[in-house]
């Protein structure tokens, strides 16, 4: 799966694992790139690098230190730059070694060993797209640059072709005249243009373009070899300084086998400049520790290689006492020891308690409930508490929600009815323990009326197939297709026939209005298209980086899509949805955000999220299990409080995340710990804001701490950031002060009770914070009540600001 | 006319029936009737409460059964009334008008059960603390918006539940009820929310198996319950089966059926009645009760097929004969049913499947095939859910028809008919939905429009009321062939004394085949965003006499008439009784074809308006009825109506067509009208250019029966709008008998330019980007 989400490169010759280097340094492994070569041009050249991995896991580039012999002589020849040479069609291997070490590259020359031909599709919309003439800025804005038009990275070489060519008024070539061409004058500034000097006149890109202009600007004859597989090489590399340099190949192979050093011609650039650059020829420079990706994209593919910068110290080492829980911290660790990062130490009993609550069930712990658990001895409390909690029925309804909130349930699409008819579905879905992927099938494949058979609302949150499919591949597999409805994806794989072919499965879902005017009835139409926006003709059902299936007229084309989709082999589906789940509970996602699966964002760990999908596929898509190993585990229970180590680390899991607490969460530990629970408008008495069916049902509170108005599939609609109106709200809003006075609430009942001030303080605390107060705290609320005019106003103070205190607010 | 005028003139020539101004002498407005029903045997204390209530003089019902005791004004928001409701009267919905001196109310709904009727105690929101009661029980309860309303009782072991509510069929907006059955524990035994016979109510029934104290609860299925969200929740052992089968049976006839989705119920053999209407319907009656409602049941003289499974294929289909009623059930999901059948070359046959009418689930897609061959016809949906079409037989041969569900569901309710027949002429009557009944007022006169909706037969329809109360004349003209409408205008006599009655409206074609019509139309009572969620079927209109009111009105009727693209202005004179001042609203009850009519107001201190009217090029000619509408607020709108007046549509005495014309600023040119003549006529007709833009101006010209062209100077300022103007045409106003007959020219192009010598010495006009871009050298210019 972790080969299919990001596409990594697969040839590495390697040979000899742990034996000492001639420094005495243990070897894990010597690696040289390309590992195979196949030219069929004699004025093609292909660089080498070789790369030394330490048994620590570090790695060096040693180049410029190894040597290089072939098998056979005049096949290929080495140049100073180490590129190999073509001289002559025939078969050889280069052996590279070091030390004692040695890697081989098998090369082949095929019999036609002449020039290059310089095409369009393969040689100039590279040097478009590198010189940037394509970019939305430029020429690849929707509407063209002081007319002249390319589209957008170049996803429409036919037209592009056309428009320098033949377009009247716009042409920018001239056979017979290359150097008045207004292309190449543009771009080198000869006349004045816009976009800056694009060119170097006496580059290599600009010699391949005259060469083609030359050539009389042919177009390309229709079996061109295509770009089959891009790989950036080496796939990753660990620097220890003094190391700061890494060499880096882009090397694409196409169609027809042949390879090509496309390294000056690719787009490169690092996801985190800070740690790591890189330069046009693909030189990574390591300027801080951390971890970087490099992209590089060529043709339609986009490609990553990660870039671990390690701190200078030496001397670090795992700490013995931290071990792993079960199989998540095995790969979290692995990745810090990996960073030379330290892990947190594990939270104490009371954060954890409050924090399990908040995370499973969206509510805290009552003081009963707290009292209970603290005085619990057996080691394993923690576990047997999460598999309680896990039973409760609030952790379903809090994952209903969560379904809701990216099926977008809402009663102005679905009705009313519709939307609670809908939620109640789910809800019964997921306390029953219907396994995810059952459940997915169920929507995909909903038929009949709306409020007889509820999933069928799942068509009628959007109507167009193009909608439904972007939809589709954002909730279920994480991928944002939506460029691609105009142009192919710039940061991944998908084109604009990808993007048509995927929404064909949706091009014939039926919808008529049932006997009851509010009811829609869903069904398999069995006819219709979806017309591809540039060709203008009928898309064929195509899975995404998929076959296109035979599918018989009439068939619901919805069954194969939705087979292909929860198939325990599709690379995306499971990946998507743990990941969604470790989100919730570490608040960030292995790829973050969770919804944005793509090259260009890769996995912080990706053998971690290979192996929570794995087991999810395991365990029957259960959610519970998962929910079940995330909580277990000792990554998930760790503190907050950062080490000198871990303190700047945001992606690895290396400390808990301190986040507010959602909306829903919030406003009913509010009217728990009050013990005045808001009454939600629209929702019968004493509903919690987690079962909300409707994104409009409930309150002003819930709007104002950034509840989702259900109205995108996105996660980036829930906001968690602090607002004015929020802290406002909290401090003078009705919500916080009525409730504290609330006749039937709790300070009412321990007033009314004759409970000494102190015990009912140390009771506020337990309720809101999960903890008793201190000794200061408490020693200083008792002064302040004492201080009060009267005792209940005192105590209403102290509660206020138990209340308002960041502590109570946040997760952590 | 302003510009609502125009709107509604607009609107009115497409055809449409005009809008009268809100209908109701005095606007008597009944909001709710409580409680929502009661226990037949019994007299119940019932509230009417609305607006305009004062002097209730009686009720008008449609159904017997119910009847009013006593009357008692309580406000003019409320009266209270006694109904004696007789031990036999029908269970089930009936419907009521209530009827003022000044008017009839809206048609709202009274529900008749069989159990001691009792009212919901709040709170009960809790099914820990729930309303106890006993069963058997009907409870008038409320549950609006997100209200949730909990009824406790004991049960013994083995003891059956039945539970049915009467909710949305009220007709109160929209709430929807869900019906939960819990155990002590608050287990969920059973739930129910909609089904296909009582549509959004639901129903349940339930055994149990041991003995204790079980909570039934009643709620919104979107916690939103709609305006009054009343209900009446049924509970006890009767009988409460979701079908019967078959599904229908011939008049007279023993026809033996099966009860299906009740397991207290097997098979009974009733006795069809001769006389049964359209919306006829069993009630099943058990030692433990009488089904709360119906279940309907198709009374015809078709001969009868019942299927014989398996007839799963061509092959394997039931034999049935054509015209016929072809009875089954799609008893599984993917089960289709066939029946086989022979016929003639040219036979054509109506197919019409009754499922969903008759409250089956089955969404019936039917179709007609040649036996092992192709298609020859086939329907889904035509009748709502259920399916109708045509079907002219191809050859002489056998005949397979399939029935299937759409979503290809199955089950042991999913009945229905298909029933095959010779194609019959039909007729159906109906009154516009915003004219639902008519009050005339005493010495006055009033109005509404007869629908009619004609299939298989065409021509002139002869309208009749039939049991009008006394005092009351009604007068119209036969409706044409080639309209579906007609205006009825009734008066009252001045003595006429003030009563309300239910009229059998009859519609007649005098044809070789005398075709006799009724009155049939359904009365929303709830909607969703314009499509009907409870409406209420009737057959008659409810006309009354109601008190004198201090205005009549006229129409003047022209003596010239009006042309096709014309123009006209009707005049209409009120007359005012002593003192009353309020303005009258005055509009047309149904243009004639093609005719578009604006509306206008008498003034506080005028006695009469003029209406205008405009004809489109193909306006039906002739003579057609027309009927003025008036209404003034008197402690709420009242309505009269003119008398029926004629207005004769004619030809234009000539055609005219403008030649296109140019014209300079500042300048004059002439616009050439060439006139093809049509009619004769006398003296001299006006002949003035219309639509013309701002700072233009022309000068009329005369023409008379036989000029064949006339030319109209037109005059350009100076800064006369530069461009085309398309909207230019010619009024043409020819007088006789005193009235002018106006009609127009179709509308042409005028051209204004620039002035000559500003052209010749023109200074460069801004260049646009386009041209620029013409204008950029080309890469070798750039050198």
């Amino acid at each position: 799966m972790t080969d299919k989400l990001h596409i990594r490169a697969a040839g590495a010759a390697t040979f000899g694992l742990a034996v000492l280097c001639a420094h005495g340094e243990p070897i894990e492994s010597w690696n040289v790139f390309p590992n195979a070569i196949h030219l069929a041009a004699q004025d093609e050249a292909v660089p080498l690098v070789a790369m030394l991995t330490r048994a620590d896991g570090t790695t060096v580039d040693m180049t410029a230190k190894a040597q290089f012999t072939f098998s056979s002589e005049g096949i290929v020849r080495l140049d100073n730059s180490r590129h190999v040479v073509p001289i002559a069609p025939g078969t050889t291997t280069l052996t590279v070694t070091y030390e004692g070490h040695s890697a081989q590259v098998a090369i082949v020359i095929a019999p036609a060993v002449q020039p290059r031909r310089t095409t369009f599709r393969n040689d100039v919309e590279p040097i478009l797209m590198k010189a940037g003439c394509n970019s939305g800025a430029c020429h690849g804005s929707a509407q063209g640059k002081d007319g002249f038009k390319l589209s957008l990275f170049g996803y429409d070489p036919h037209a592009d072709y056309l428009h320098l060519t033949r377009e009247s008024g716009a042409r920018r070539i001239d056979v017979s005249d290359r150097e008045g061409s207004l292309m190449l004058q543009k771009a080198t500034t000869r006349v004045p243009h816009e976009g800056g000097k694009r060119l170097d006149p006496d580059g290599p890109l600009y010699a391949a373009l005259a060469r083609w202009i030359d050539a009389g600007a042919p177009d390309d004859p229709p079996d061109l070899p295509t770009v089959s597989v891009l790989e950036i090489l080496p796939p990753e590399c660990v620097l220890l300084p003094p190391e700061r340099t890494q060499q880096l190949l882009v090397i694409a192979t196409y169609s027809d086998g042949t390879t090509r050093d496309v390294t000056d011609l690719a787009l490169l650039s690092s996801s985190d400049e800070v740690t790591a650059g890189v330069s046009a020829h693909a030189l990574v420079t390591a300027n801080q520790p951390g971890e970087a990706f490099i992209m590089a994209r060529f043709a339609t593919f986009a490609v990553v290689s990660q870039v671990i910068a390690l701190p200078p110290s030496t001397g670090f080492t795992w700490p013995a006492d931290i071990t792993a829980c079960n199989y998540i911290d095995e790969f979290v660790h692995a990745k810090l020891a990996r960073l030379r990062i330290t892990p947190s130490p594990v939270c104490s009993d009371a954060t954890f308690l409050r924090f399990v609550y908040l995370d499973v069930l969206g509510v805290l712990p009552t003081p009963q409930e707290f009292a209970r658990f603290m005085a619990d001895e057996r080691p394993d409390k923690r576990a047997r508490l999460v598999d309680e909690l896990l039973q409760r029925p609030q952790f379903c309804e809090l994952w209903a929600m969560k379904w809701a909130e990216l099926l977008r349930i809402e009663s102005s699409k679905l009705t009313p009815k519709g939307a609670v008819l809908y939620s109640a579905w789910l809800r019964d879905a997921i306390c029953g323990d219907m396994p995810i992927d059952k459940l997915v099938r169920a929507l995909l494949c909903a038929e009949g009326g709306t409020y007889h058979n509820p999933p069928a609302n799942f068509y009628l949150v959007e109507t167009s197939p193009t909608e439904m499919a972007e939809n589709v591949a954002q909730v279920f597999t994480g991928i944002r297709i939506q460029c691609a409805q105009c142009h192919n994806h710039p940061f991944e794989r998908w084109t604009q026939d990808d993007y048509y072919s995927f929404a064909a499965f949706f091009a014939q879902v039926g919808r008529k209005t049932a006997e009851d005017p509010r009811e829609s009835v869903i069904y398999n139409s069995g006819s219709g298209d979806v017309k591809h926006l540039r060709t203008g003709q009928p898309a064929r059902p195509k899975f995404l980086a998929g076959a296109a299936p035979e599918i018989s007229a009439g068939a619901d084309r919805r069954q194969l899509l939705a087979e292909w989709l929860t198939s325990p082999d599709n690379p995306w589906f499971a990946a998507s949805i743990v990941n969604r789940v470790w989100a919730h509970f570490l608040g960030r996602g292995i790829i973050d955000p969770p919804d944005d699966v793509r090259v260009s964002n890769p996995p912080s760990n990706p053998q971690l999220l290979h192996a929570l999908a794995a087991k999810f596929v395991q365990s029957g898509y259960n959610l519970r299990a998962l929910a079940r190993d995330i909580c277990n585990s000792r990554t998930y229970q760790l503190s907050s409080e950062a080490n000198a180590s871990n303190a700047s680390d945001e992606r690895n899991f290396s400390h808990a995340r301190i986040r507010r607490l959602p909306a829903e969460a919030l406003l009913e530990a509010i009217g728990q710990v009050t013990e005045a629970p808001e009454k939600l408008n629209g929702l019968p008495l004493g509903a919690r804001a987690t079962q909300a069916t409707d994104a409009k049902a409930g309150s002003y509170f819930l709007e104002t701490f950034g509840r989702p108005a259900r109205q995108t599939a996105c996660t980036c609609e829930r906001r968690d950031e602090p607002t004015l109106s929020q802290a406002l709200h909290l401090i003078n809003g009705a919500t916080i002060t009525e409730k504290i006075r609330a006749a039937n609430g709790r300070l009412e009942r321990l007033t009314k009770a004759n409970i000494p001030p102190e015990k009912i303080i140390e009771e506020l605390y337990v309720a809101a914070l999960a903890r008793v107060p201190s000794a200061e705290e408490l020693s200083l609320a008792r002064e302040y009540v004492g201080s009060a005019p009267d005792v209940r106003s005192g105590l209403e103070d102290v509660f206020w600001a138990v209340l308002n205190s960041p502590e109570f607010i946040f997760n952590h | 006319m302003d510009s609502a005028g125009k709107l509604f003139g607009s609107l009115c020539l497409l055809g449409v029936i005009c809008p009268a101004p809100r209908a109701g002498a005095g606007s008597p407005s009944l909001e709710v009737v409580l409680p929502r029903g009661a226990q037949r045997g019994t007299a119940a204390t019932v509230d009417f409460s609305g607006a305009h209530l004062d002097k209730a003089l009686s009720i008008v019902f449609y159904r017997p059964g119910v009847t009013l005791n006593h009357i008692e004004q309580v406000s003019d928001k409320h009266v209270r009334c006694t109904l004696a409701i007789a031990a036999d009267c029908a269970l089930g919905l009936h419907p009521l008008r209530l009827f003022t001196a000044s008017g009839l109310t809206e048609l709202r709904l009274f529900a008749v059960g069989d159990a001691p009727e009792i009212t919901e105690q709040e709170p009960n929101d809790a099914r820990s603390a729930p309303q106890l009661v006993r069963l058997p029980v009907t409870i008038n309860g409320q549950a609006a918006g997100d209200d949730l309303d909990c009824f406790g009782f004991e049960a013994q072991p083995g003891a059956r539940l039945a539970a049915e509510i009467e909710g949305m069929r009220l007709g109160g907006g929209i709430f929807d009820p869900v019906l939960t059955l819990y155990d002590a524990q608050g287990k969920v035994l059973a739930t129910a929310d909609d089904n296909a016979l009582t549509k959004q109510d639901p129903v349940l029934s339930y055994s149990f198996a041991s003995g204790g104290t079980y909570i039934v609860e009643v709620r919104d299925a979107a916690y939103r319950g709609e305006r009054h969200a009343y209900y009446r929740l049924h509970l006890g052992d009767f009988p409460r089966p979701m079908a019967v089968f078959p599904p229908g049976g011939a008049p007279g006839q023993a026809v033996e059926v099966r009860w299906v989705g009740d397991s207290t119920l097997a098979r009974e053999t009733i006795a069809v009645p001769n006389d049964a209407g359209a919306d006829y319907a069993i009630f099943v009656r058990t030692g433990a009760g009488t089904s709360l409602s119906p279940v309907p049941f198709r009374v015809n003289g078709l001969p009868q097929t019942i299927e014989a499974e398996p007839n799963d294929s061509p092959e394997s289909a039931t034999p049935c004969t054509v015209p016929g009623a072809l009875n089954g059930i799609v008893t599984k999901p993917g089960d289709v049913d066939w029946f086989r059948f022979s016929a003639a070359k040219g036979q054509v046959f109506d197919c019409r499947v009754y499922a969903r009418q008759l409250g089956s689930p089955l969404d019936a897609v039917v179709g007609v095939n040649k036996l092992g061959g192709a298609t020859v016809a086939s329907n889904d949906d035509s009748a709502g859910p259920d399916s109708a079409f045509r079907l002219t037989i191809p050859d002489d041969g056998d005949y397979a028809l399939y029935i299937h569900d759409f979503l290809r569901a199955g089950g042991e309710c999913y009945t229905y008919r298909v029933e095959v027949t010779n194609v019959t002429p039909a007729l159906t009557l109906s009154t516009p939905p915003d004219q639902q009944h008519v009050c005339i007022p005493q010495g006055n006169r009033n109005a509404i429009v007869i629908n009619a909706a004609r299939s298989d037969f065409g021509g002139p329809l002869q309208i009749e009321l039939s049991g009008l109360p006394a005092g009351l004349t009604a007068s119209g003209d036969t409706m044409r062939d080639n309209v579906a409408a007609v205006p009825i205008v009734l008066t009252a006599e001045a003595t006429a004394p003030l009563a309300a009655s239910l009229v059998d409206v009859i519609g007649q074609c005098s044809g070789e085949s005398k075709i006799v019509g009724h009155l049939r139309q359904s009365i929303r009572l709830t909607e969703y965003m314009n499509n009907t969620l409870c409406a209420q079927t009737v057959d008659r209109l409810p006309v009354a006499v109601t008190e004198r009111v201090p205005f009549e009105v006229q129409i003047i009727e022209p003596r010239v008439p009006l042309a096709r693209r014309g123009q006209m202005s009707l005049k209409v004179v009120a007359t005012r009784g002593e003192g009353f001042k309020e303005p009258i609203q005055v509009g047309v009850l149904l243009n004639p074809p093609g005719i578009g009519s604006g509306t206008a107001t008498i003034g506080p201190d005028q006695t009469e308006a003029l209406l205008p009217l405009n004809a489109n090029p193909d306006a039906a000619l002739g003579e057609w009825p027309i009927v003025a509408i008036a209404s003034a607020n008197i402690n709420g709108l009242v309505q009269v109506s003119s008398q029926l007046a004629r207005l004769t549509i004619a030809e234009p005495f000539m055609d005219l067509a403008l030649e296109r014309t140019r014209v300079s600023q500042g300048s004059t040119a002439e616009v050439v009208v060439n006139i093809a003549p049509q009619h004769d006529f006398e003296g001299e007709a006006v002949l003035e250019l219309r639509g013309l833009p701002n700072k233009l101006s022309a000068t009329p010209a005369k023409a008379t029966k036989e000029t064949k062209q006339v030319v109209l100077p037109v005059a350009a300022a100076p800064d006369a709008p530069l461009g085309r103007h398309e909207g230019v045409f010619v009024q043409v106003t020819v007088m006789q008998n005193g009235e002018p007959i106006v009609f127009n020219s179709a509308s042409a192009l005028l051209i204004v330019d620039r002035p000559p010598a500003e052209t010749a010495s023109a200074q460069p006009a801004p260049v646009g980007k386009a041209e620029r871009r013409a204008r950029t050298p080309r890469a070798r210019d750039i050198h």
